[in-house]
């Protein structure tokens, strides 16, 4: 008995590394493993989430110019939207009233307060959280495209999975051949690129076309730009294609997005678990 | 010290934005915290330092546990590192660590390689394999080299204001 307690009295500071480190990788495979975050022990947490905060809104005054020019683009796009539309029904089309269709999607503006974009698990934090109505697995665009996927939500705060994060897969098609396909972010991508799979090696794809959403996991709606392809490799056995492309939103510097409340997620999910 | 490091590690380093490199350059600043301090200090309260400072890292990252584990290994290994590179009596053991009470070639060598391990660790824990251990390797020296470079423009900083 008097061996042992020397033996631990002698070794104190290895058996404290080793304790610390068997704690350390508890909590790495804990957060590996579940793609939500802990709601405490993460930066949507309060007293990080306003540290944070105060950051952004320090340097955010460097970049006005930056985001004003980014919502006159975008101003510019919704309107001649907005007026191509009245004349298509002054045109006497039959236009289908469809209330349904109409309220399907509901837009939060929010602010990205923090981007991550140099480590392979990369996590963006929102100044938006339960407060605002965010819920888990809300989709998440900008100004040009799309950004990711709410994956924790606190109460002011919300942090976002991005593309360049390992766990993120989306189902995705090719703009004009709308054939589907899934975006991951594997090992050998940088934090500018992503890869598509699953699209059949007959598609005609080529360098410069565009990947958009496809709505069929009911995140986001059909037709949001997620990048364009600059790389198309055709396996020797494989029937599908693996294409690289170039990620439209740029992660060093976002500041705008919406997050994207499908109101009728609830009756997607159904339909799905009835298939 | 503890939370200018921690200031400029995350609203700082991780922010900056250096075009196609940005995904192979990322230094861990935070190290220094440890990696100045005089060898005389116990071992467990470095231990207990590193263990808040990681934890505190973390959580703004959203990586709970990947550098807690990272510096405690250098808290660890920092004194045996030393006895290793230097003979007993080639450091005072109650000053800190900087290039004016240990010398800048001995600085240099200690800061490169215990840094160097700091990276690999992280890099490795964070990978979770070895397909692309050579990657990991150059991505562990370049950063090592560079966060090097930033100790000691910090100490440079720091050692004249006193």
């Amino acid at each position: 008995m008097r061996n042992i307690i020397r033996l631990i009295q002698n070794n104190s500071n290895l058996l404290l590394f080793l304790l610390i480190q068997i704690i350390s990788f508890f909590f790495i495979f804990n957060w590996r493993n579940t793609l939500h975050h802990s709601k405490y022990l993460s930066s949507t947490n309060q007293l990080f989430g306003s540290i944070i905060n105060l950051n952004s809104s320090i340097t955010s005054y460097f970049s006005l110019a930056q985001i004003n020019q980014g919502l006159q683009k975008e101003n510019e796009e919704l309107k001649s939207k907005l007026f191509n539309q009245e004349i298509l029904i002054s045109n006497d089309f039959v236009f289908l009233n469809d209330s349904v269709f109409k309220n399907q999607y509901g837009f939060v503006y929010s602010k990205v307060i923090s981007s991550q974009f140099k480590n392979r698990e990369n996590i963006l934090v929102l100044n938006k959280g339960s407060k605002n109505g965010i819920q888990n697995g809300m989709g998440v665009i900008g100004d040009i495209g799309l950004i990711g996927v709410v994956s924790g939500v606190g109460k002011y705060y919300c942090s976002v999975l991005p593309i360049i994060n390992n766990k993120f897969e989306l189902a995705i098609r090719h703009k004009s051949t709308h054939s589907f396909g899934v975006v991951k972010w594997l090992a050998d991508d940088d934090w500018q690129t992503a890869t598509v799979e699953d699209i059949p090696s007959y598609m005609k794809v080529f360098p410069g076309d565009l990947i958009e959403t496809s709505g069929a996991t009911g995140i986001f709606p059909s037709g949001i730009l997620v990048g364009k392809v600059i790389k198309v490799d055709e396996i020797e056995g494989s029937q599908f294609l693996n294409i690289k492309i170039a990620i439209s939103e740029n992660y060093a510097s976002l500041f705008n997005s919406y997050i994207i409340q499908n109101k009728l997620r609830d009756q997607f999910k159904l339909q799905k678990q009835e298939e | 010290m503890f939370s200018v490091l921690l200031l400029v590690q995350v609203f700082f380093i991780d922010q900056l934005d250096i075009g196609r490199a940005n995904f192979f350059i990322s230094p861990l600043v935070y190290g220094l915290v440890i990696i100045c301090l005089p060898p005389s200090i116990e071992r467990w309260l470095l231990m207990a330092l590193a263990l808040v400072m990681g934890l505190s890292i973390d959580l703004f990252r959203n990586t709970i546990g990947l550098n807690m584990s990272s510096l405690v290994f250098v808290a660890f290994f920092k004194n045996p590192l030393l006895n290793f590179i230097f003979s007993k009596d080639g450091y005072d053991p109650i000053k800190e660590l900087n290039f004016n009470t240990i010398g800048w070639v001995n600085f240099l060598y200690y800061s490169i390689l215990i840094t160097f391990f700091h990276h690999f660790w992280f890099y490795t824990i964070e990978e979770f394999h070895f397909n692309r251990i050579h990657i990991l390797f150059l991505k562990a020296i370049a950063n090592a080299l560079i966060s090097t470079g930033i100790f000691f423009t910090i100490q440079l900083i720091s050692i004249k204001r006193k």
